[in-house]
């Protein structure tokens, strides 16, 4: 995994090295270090973190290698994690985000909230019904009493 | 000077100020608690309400909230690995692992007695020591913050749990996001990808919450279908803090909340600054620097004590000098303005009573604020009883709304989300989060001082041997970061 990591920074670095080529003058001249310094500097430092990270031996174990090493099915069930609630979640959040200027905070909340109980297998009603009554409460706090101009949407 | 005082302490404990006192202090409690809205944003909130208030009236409402809102902060960072401030990001590293040991209501009980002292030794100091830490503050130009950001980024190699390599990698991803937006120097637009909402960079805010909040929230939802109970809701809220265990960490407590000062007196250094760099001094003065990180109480005392350290001391350049050392201060200018006074020296003498009641009312509102941190206690620690897959939710959606506060901005909601899934992918392959915040936080510091330290010496870095308190900072820096390591290979040796 460490060899991914390392693969991952070290063409991250690579992208901001080239990006900085294309930095422009400006009217205000840097006639020292410039804009450029300071990310390149950076980049150049993680290239080569990457680099030793790519020959480093592992002593501690991530968590998909100890899933990987595991000798029994059982033991590998039990380190093995639901990765696909997050992933769904961070769909749900996007939609979420996007539906807020038209839905208005507490009813596109009040949806997420109740799809995203539903995603993570709640069958209790009343947590239903606090997602509802948290959403709208939350709303009043933040947008009465803190100010904060939270969307509205069309039903409000 | 003491006469002033007591007459201060007078107007503090009569019947019109000291419920007011008491209702702000919980208010900012409150407000710091909640992710997203910061203790600078309470007080902007509730300064026009103060328009039509008697001087001293407005002024104890508005510290009142201040000092609460850096204490609440820790709350949601102990409980819910959710820093509510910026200021309390460095709490999360020993507040939360203590909660996952089922000792809840100890790290509740360092937090807010750490920031008792922190915010009572910065209020004496800013009392009886103005005018030095005022000149303190003055000799401070580029070099010297360039030297700080410096010794304060040293700490990644602190925090980098596990692997110094990924602490590094880490740091280095959070100070290239730290330079997305406008060139402090020349305004050039960097990695903005033309889009105007990054012009500005991103903001901390939204992405503490992602790196912090949300991923926590999504580590959580992977272990819902496990057979295995959740150790966040083994705790007892009773178990509080023993006497010897508050003596050992007073020392730690008492020099935080003594650093924490002089950083805040320092303009343009706040309290996650403070915060970190009290951490880091804890961690590398310890016995036990190998502790910090796994649930160590001094690994609470110290950023609690510093970020409060910094309330008094920012109010110093902006009582002594006219000058507001941060974005509290500055909203407390404003207050000092609309009552019809002026900040500077001769405030101490047109003013005293007012500036004596302000005294007063911040000793008496770091009282306050223990008192309620304290009974506080068994109310917080309820939160971790309430059902796993709720309170999965109420971090999510508190933390949408705390990504939208700040800006009103719905790409401060989509910036949360990203960062929550980098944070996500990152603690999948092992690389702290906290290097990246702290690089986050530090990085546009560095950057800009540097290169106007470089313009201040035409192009020359000699100011790196000449300027004492720079020459200071950077052997400080060094020895933390030779330190970190030898501690690191100390403890793989073994």
């Amino acid at each position: 995994m460490n060899r991914v990591v390392a693969v991952v920074f070290a063409l991250l670095s690579i992208g901001v090295l080239y990006a900085t080529t294309t930095f422009r003058a400006t009217l205000i001249i840097d006639a020292y270090l410039g804009a450029a310094f300071f990310p390149r500097a950076i980049a150049a430092l993680m290239l080569g973190f990457a680099v030793v990270l790519w020959f480093m031996e592992p002593r501690v174990q991530s968590e998909t290698e100890r899933i990987k090493d595991c000798e029994s099915e059982s033991e590998r069930r039990s380190l093995r994690t639901d990765i696909v609630t997050p992933i769904y979640t961070t769909i749900l959040l996007i939609a979420y985000s996007l539906s807020l200027p038209y839905l208005g905070f507490s009813l596109a909340t009040s949806l997420a909230f109740i799809t995203l109980l539903a995603l993570l297998g709640s069958r209790v009603w009343w947590h239903y019904l606090f997602s509802i009554v948290f959403s709208v409460v939350l709303f009043y706090v933040f947008y009465d009493l803190f100010r904060v101009r939270l969307p509205r949407g069309v039903l409000f | 000077m003491i006469g002033l005082l007591l007459e201060g302490f007078t107007v503090v404990f009569s019947i019109s100020i000291f419920p007011l006192l008491v209702t702000a202090v919980a208010g900012g409690i409150i407000i710091g608690s909640l992710p997203g809205l910061t203790a600078t944003m309470g007080v902007a909130v509730l300064l026009p309400f103060t328009f039509g208030m008697d001087s001293t009236a407005a002024l104890v409402m508005l510290v009142g909230v201040y000092i609460g809102g850096i204490y609440g902060g820790s709350i949601a960072a102990i409980l819910l690995r959710t820093p509510g401030t910026p200021a309390a990001a460095a709490t999360v590293m020993d507040g939360h692992a203590l909660v996952l040991k089922g000792e809840a209501g100890k790290a509740l009980s360092v937090s807010a007695i750490s920031s008792f002292i922190g915010g009572f030794i910065s209020t004496v100091m800013l009392i009886t020591l103005s005018p030095l830490l005022a000149r303190f503050a003055l000799r401070f130009s580029a070099p010297e913050y360039f030297g700080l950001a410096l010794f304060g980024l040293t700490i990644i190699a602190s925090v980098s749990a596990r692997n110094l390599i990924k602490g590094f990698l880490g740091g280095l991803f959070g100070l290239l996001i730290a330079t997305v937006g406008l060139d402090p120097v020349t305004s050039y637009p960097r990695f903005t990808f033309g889009t105007i909402n990054l012009l500005q960079g991103f903001n901390i805010i939204p992405v503490l919450i992602g790196l912090f909040a949300i991923s926590e929230a999504f580590v959580q939802m992977e272990s819902l279908r496990q057979t295995h109970s959740n150790p966040v809701r083994d705790l007892s809220a009773r178990c509080l803090i023993s006497v010897r265990e508050f003596i050992r960490v007073l020392p730690t407590a008492v020099k935080s909340g003594i650093m924490g000062t002089f950083i805040g007196s320092i303009p343009g250094a706040g309290a996650d600054i403070a915060a970190f760099v009290t951490y880091n001094e804890a961690r590398r003065s310890s016995k036990t620097p190998d502790e910090f990180g796994q649930g160590i109480l001094e690994g609470i005392a110290a950023p609690e004590a510093g970020n409060n350290g910094v309330t008094g001391g920012a109010l110093v350049p902006l009582l002594t000098l006219g000058v507001p050392g941060d974005a509290v201060a500055a909203v407390l200018l404003g207050a000092l303005i609309i009552q019809g006074l002026a900040p500077g020296p001769l405030l101490f003498t047109r003013s005293a009573p007012l500036v004596y009641g302000l005294f007063a009312s911040m000793l008496v509102a770091n009282v306050v604020m223990l008192f309620l941190g304290i009974i506080g206690i068994r109310f917080y620690a309820r939160v971790l009883q309430v059902p796993k897959r709720l309170i999965i939710g109420i971090i999510v959606f508190l933390s949408m709304v705390g990504a939208f506060a700040m800006n009103n901005s719905i790409f401060d909601i989509h910036v949360a989300i990203g960062f929550g899934v980098i944070g996500y992918l990152m603690r999948k392959v092992d690389i702290p989060l906290s290097p990246i915040v702290l690089a986050i936080i530090l990085g546009p510091m560095a950057e800009s001082n540097l290169r106007r330290a470089i313009q201040m010496y035409q192009g020359s870095w000699s100011f790196m041997y000449t300027r004492p308190i720079t020459v200071a900072f950077l052997v400080l820096a060094v020895f933390s970061l030779v330190t970190a390591i030898r501690v690191k290979q100390r403890k793989q040796g073994d």
